[in-house]
């Protein structure tokens, strides 16, 4: 199939300015609101946070820990994250 | 003589009369009446000589044909011995390929049955993970407070090395 060069065009602009944006944002989520002592604590490890505007939102089902959610990328600190792992840790080792 | 009632002339013609009897019987009735006798005589002892060489014939073949039937009750014998061997070769042939069979058959029955096992165990085994798990997260979520919440975070925040890539999905 052959797609109209306008369309690719478009398409690329489109898929451009998102990863754009998405470089620019980050979304932090957490079991609950964090303190701004932890959010700074979080940039220091994470450096790459720096410069970018972080979006916060809390799900209470993480239990406790947070998520970094940068474009495509996915960092799962979270404790719900930690009992799936160990999940299947058991069911690896049984 | 004619006192005596003997006509002489009638004595000579039925002599003479005799005489051309005797000639014409001995030569056209009394020959070939004794050749056909004797062709008789000879073809009786031809058909006796015929006889006596058929019956000999005759013991000949009781002979043969009691040599042959011996034979060919001996060939039977053989045949059915043979059959007998052959169908005892067949039988055991197939009496071991039918026990290959059986064992095949257990042998793959087995492998299913412990297959089988072991995929109810591992569902099994998912099952209590997945309650254990679900158990686990139920009671966290009643039992953790928000300062609880906050000292665990803070505690994941702490124990991280710096620029963490590990937890990376």
């Amino acid at each position: 199939m052959k797609i109209k060069p306008r369309l690719k065009e478009e398409l690329r602009k489109y898929i451009l300015n998102k990863l754009r944006n998405e470089s620019k944002n980050a979304t932090l989520i957490s079991s609950h609101k964090l303190t701004k002592d932890q959010i700074d604590e979080i940039k220091v490890k994470f450096p790459r946070l720096k410069n970018k505007k972080i979006n916060l939102q809390t799900d209470e089902e993480l239990l406790a820990g947070f998520i970094i959610k940068e474009g495509s990328k996915v960092t799962d600190l979270s404790l719900k994250a930690k009992l799936i792992q160990f999940k299947k840790t058991i069911n690896e080792i049984t | 003589m004619e006192n005596l009632g003997i006509d002489a002339k009638l004595l000579i013609a039925q002599l003479v009369n005799f005489g051309l009897f005797y000639i014409i019987f001995k030569k056209f009735i009394a020959k070939p009446f004794l050749s056909l006798i004797k062709e008789e005589e000879v073809n009786e002892k031809k058909q006796e000589e015929l006889k006596v060489k058929l019956q000999k014939q005759d013991e000949d073949l009781e002979v043969k044909r009691s040599d042959f039937n011996t034979q060919i009750s001996k060939k039977e014998d053989d045949i059915i011995s043979k059959a007998k061997e052959r169908a005892k070769s067949v039988e055991a042939k197939i009496i071991s390929e039918a026990e290959e069979e059986a064992l095949r058959i257990k042998e793959k029955a087995l492998k299913e049955i412990h297959s089988e096992k072991q995929d109810l165990y591992k569902q099994i085994k998912g099952k209590v993970s997945s309650l254990s798990l679900f158990i686990v997260n139920k009671t966290l979520k009643d039992i953790l407070t928000e300062d609880v919440k906050k000292k665990i975070t803070s505690s994941i925040i702490k124990n991280l090395p710096k620029d963490k890539h590990l937890y990376e999905n």
